[in-house]
């Protein structure tokens, strides 16, 4: 199923601390950075499995995992985020530079051109964000730039203006952003490469046949147009000029599968290298047989049961706690998840920075505190809970079988509610209509705890749940002086303080953080996973 | 003839907009009972409101009827029968030309149909005859047990098996043996869009499979009633070949219920190779329907739908007029 679609976040203005602001010069040209792809054997061709991508002109256009990978090898980005280390790492860009946080310095590094042999310079970009940004466009990302001077005169059926008044190119190679307010981690903004791409001027005149046949400004180019369905050919950009982001395989094919249960038999009969995600049903087979081949790790994603606070059988915090305690999430994992996902033990994964693996106390699976604490708090009426999801992401079964651990546990009878996924989520909306537990799930944009508290219990749009009151006020407090530290690292504590009053209250229930499931043929090597670009696909080296 | 044709033409008109109306008006309640579907665009995330109103204004759901429930939006049905008269049928949520969507997939599945038509007709008939003609001996149970057994398995079952033994068992072998690529492409595991008919084959016999063993059956119960009539009795005592009594007397008559049966299955098949589609990754029309049906892509889904019926009514008209060819006391007014 589809639902693989990376929950791309937009919660960026209150971003993770960076370095960046203080990044002066910033002119560390890549040369010395430790992850570099020139390791590895150069040139061969392999195959990716991958769903039909969204859209590819605008990147604007893109949300989701599969037209992001793609786009991530068709054009480079003005820095990248390093997951291991949360450092900003300059690509395009010469540096960014900011005296007050309000009005940035975009240098771009010379010699880039796009496939068609245009310079990308700083129009490139001015053209694209604007693009983005304009409201009958109706990009998918625009709001990216929500943060900039002007964009709201962009806004409308029928805007002010038709450019950002906050958006200049200087000169070829300098861009002047201007924000409403100052905001130390805009870069983050820029990051995320959809909706951070240039545009070629060719693109622009036609952005339809640009669509077919991207022009991009990456290492990989298209070799022919999109073969909607079908597959997507990327081959070498000869005038590449960076040596450290250019790829290693002399070209990747994207093959397109409406199923992905059919990606992996394709795999098994030799004719797929890489299976970007195998589909749960097959993972356990999988697993057995190519034990060597599987990729398995920290997906980014992290799981949870939101609670209605607003309604009354919940208020009490002992009634939360009970139901979490009463999860054994580690044999749920096992017996019903194959194995693959972590249990919370925090509310954020442990590839950020600042994860602890003994936060969550009320976490462990201890059935006995559990009855006595939902005992002390005097039940739930009726006995009964309802427990809400979406029955398009093959979710039923573990939510079945949490509801039945509650049963004995508890001995709460339990109404499964089930909806698709857009009715479900406008029911959440709608709130006072969900009366029990509700599953959703996170995937984050950047390795930032705040990426994992602030949009899911902040004032942000996830918190379904309605969270208020003082401890979330101090919790909001707690946030607002993490993000004001310079970096990641020393806004942990703050970060960690903001989680700990979560996790004492049980605004939600963690469940786990997720992992991938990759596979890739004999044929490859060096393949890696990054929770923020996916596929490192650029690193992969073919061996035969 | 001609008149009558003209006349079922005349039939098609209301029909197709009668479909049209309905699943316009269903895209429109399930809009206003289950929300708008930009929505699920963005995941777990509530999208600033200012996107979801410009993408709801691009996507032509603006409108105020959406919000009504029950309203079934007579404006937004006449504004795209206007638009579709001006040759203009919308785009999918990806803003991909509604007609660039069904001119990709539309060839694929008429291949895969043709293929499956002639594979069950052809063998079907076949089968049927010789068991008709040995009624109750060996050949005539041979053909009978198979058929059941053919009938009785799943789609998606025969469809995996078939992939599993074609594509991954054979697969390998015939690769490593040098076989020719269209050798290859036929045991592939999905469709290759390089050997666009030789990749189709065993998509075909899986999802002919099915009727096959109703045509076998039909053609089979059929011959063997008008075996026993009166005509053939008469033909045989005039001293005519076996040959050509059943080749021209008897099978051309008891081939009306099969034609009937085939007629519709053209419509079933390009409408449904959806489990056969998805089992080969093949980018057909059911593929197609599938998706837009799960995104709630309304131009796409009306579209395609609109198409679908008008093929039906192509082949049941087709069929009724292949009547009188076949026996000749049908006679059109």
């Amino acid at each position: 199923m589809r639902r693989s679609k990376r929950l791309a976040s937009f919660a960026l203005p209150v971003a993770a601390a960076l370095v960046l602001a203080s990044c002066g010069g910033g002119s560390d040209d890549g040369n010395d950075s430790g992850d570099d792809t020139s390791e590895g054997a150069k040139g061969g061709t392999f195959s990716v499995s991958s769903s039909e991508p969204e859209a590819f002109a605008p990147t604007s256009n893109c949300y989701s995992s599969d037209c992001s990978q793609i786009i991530n090898m068709v054009w480079t980005g003005l820095l990248r985020v390093d997951p291991e280390t949360s450092e900003q790492k300059l690509q395009m860009a010469e540096s960014i530079e900011s005296e007050d946080g309000k009005t940035w310095t975009i240098e771009l590094k010379d010699g880039f051109t796009f496939h068609n042999g245009e310079p990308v310079d700083a129009e490139s970009y001015v053209r694209a964000w604007n693009y983005a940004a304009y409201g009958p466009n109706a990009t998918q990302v625009g709001f990216f730039f929500d943060d900039v001077q002007g964009y709201d005169e962009l806004q409308g059926e029928e805007p002010e203006a038709e450019k950002m008044s906050g958006v200049k190119a200087v000169d070829d190679a300098t861009i002047e952003v201007t924000l409403k307010e100052p905001f130390s981690q805009f870069p983050m903004v820029l990051s995320y490469l959809p909706a951070s791409a240039p545009m070629a001027e060719e693109c622009m005149q036609d952005i339809k046949a640009c669509n077919e046949q991207p022009i991009g400004n990456g290492p990989y180019q298209f070799a022919e147009t999109w073969q909607h369905n079908e597959s997507i050919t990327l081959e070498k950009y000869a005038d590449y000029s960076d040596e450290d982001t250019a790829g290693n395989a002399d070209g990747i094919t994207f093959k397109l599968y409406a199923d992905l249960k059919t990606a992996y038999r394709d795999y098994q009969s030799g004719n797929l290298d890489i299976v970007a995600g195998v589909d749960p049903s097959q993972q356990e087979q999988a697993k057995s047989q190519y034990s060597d081949n599987v990729l398995s790790v920290d997906s980014g994603s992290y799981a949870y049961f939101g609670i209605p606070l607003y309604m009354e059988e919940f208020q009490d915090v002992r009634v939360r706690q009970a139901l979490s305690l009463a999860i054994d999430r580690e044999t749920l994992i096992e017996r019903v998840l194959n194995d693959l996902h972590e249990p919370a033990t925090d509310l954020v994964p442990g590839f950020v920075p600042g994860s602890r693996d003994d936060a969550c106390e009320y976490c462990t699976y201890d059935p006995e505190r559990a009855k006595q604490l939902l005992d002390e708090a005097g039940g739930i009426p009726g006995d009964e809970v309802t427990i809400w999801f979406n029955n398009d992401g093959g979710h039923e079964q573990w939510v079945q079988a949490m509801a039945q651990g509650w049963k004995q546990d508890l001995g709460l009878d339990f109404e499964l509610k089930s909806q698709p996924f857009t009715p479900y989520l406008n029911t959440l909306g709608t709130q006072s209509k969900v009366d029990g537990p509700f599953r959703l799930g996170w995937l984050p944009d950047y390795p930032s705890p705040e990426n994992y508290l602030d949009p899911i219990y902040g004032a942000g749009s996830s918190n379904y749940g309605k969270w208020e009151g003082p401890k979330h006020e101090e919790f909001l407090e707690k946030i607002k002086e993490g993000n004001a530290a310079a970096t990641v690292e020393e806004g942990v504590p703050a970060y960690q303080e903001a989680a700990d009053i979560v996790l004492e209250e049980m605004v939600v229930i963690p469940l786990w953080y997720g992992k991938t499931f990759g596979l890739f043929s004999d044929r490859v090597d060096n393949l890696s996973y990054s929770p923020l670009d996916q596929y490192l696909l650029a690193e992969v080296s073919v061996t035969s | 003839v001609g008149r009558y044709t003209l006349r079922r033409l005349l039939q098609f008109l209301p029909v197709l907009l009668g479909t049209m109306f309905l699943l316009h008006y269903l895209q429109a309640l399930s809009f206003q009972f289950s929300g708008n579907p930009l929505r699920a665009m963005f995941g777990d995330r509530q999208p600033p409101p200012e996107t979801i109103a410009a993408l709801t204004r691009v996507f032509g759901l603006d409108d105020p009827c959406l919000t009504q429930r029950g309203n079934p939006c007579f404006s937004l049905f006449f504004d795209r029968l206007g638009n579709y008269a001006q040759g203009d049928f919308g785009t999918d949520f990806n803003r991909q030309p509604v007609v660039d969507l069904i001119a990709r997939a539309a060839p694929i599945t008429l291949r895969l149909t043709l293929l499956a038509i002639a594979f069950e007709a052809i063998v079907g008939i076949i089968a049927g005859v010789m068991a008709g003609l040995n009624k109750d001996k060996f050949l005539d149970n041979l053909v009978r047990v198979s058929t059941v057994l053919l009938i009785s398995v799943p789609v998606f079952v025969l469809g995996v098996l078939m992939q599993i033994l074609t594509g991954l068992y054979i697969g390998r072998w015939v690769r490593d043996m040098g076989a020719p690529p269209w050798v290859e492409a036929m045991f592939s595991v999905t469709y290759r869009s390089d050997h666009p008919w030789a990749s189709l084959v065993v998509p075909a016999f899986v999802l002919g499979g099915l009727s096959l063993g109703f045509i076998a059956r039909l053609t089979r119960t059929s011959l063997i009633e008008t075996m026993r009539a009166d005509y053939v009795r008469t033909a045989r005592a005039k001293g005519l070949s076996g040959r050509r009594v059943v080749g021209v007397h008897a099978l051309r008559n008891s081939l009306i219920p099969v034609v009937t049966y085939i007629g519709m299955d053209v419509g079933l098949l390009m409408a449904g190779a959806l489990i056969t589609e998805g089992i080969f990754n093949i980018p057909g029309v059911g593929g197609l329907t599938f998706v837009s049906v799960r995104g709630g892509e309304t131009p796409v889904i009306i579209a395609v739908a609109t198409l679908l019926t008008l093929v039906f009514l192509v082949t049941s008209l087709l069929v009724d007029l292949l009547y009188a060819v076949l026996d000749p006391r049908i006679r059109y007014e």
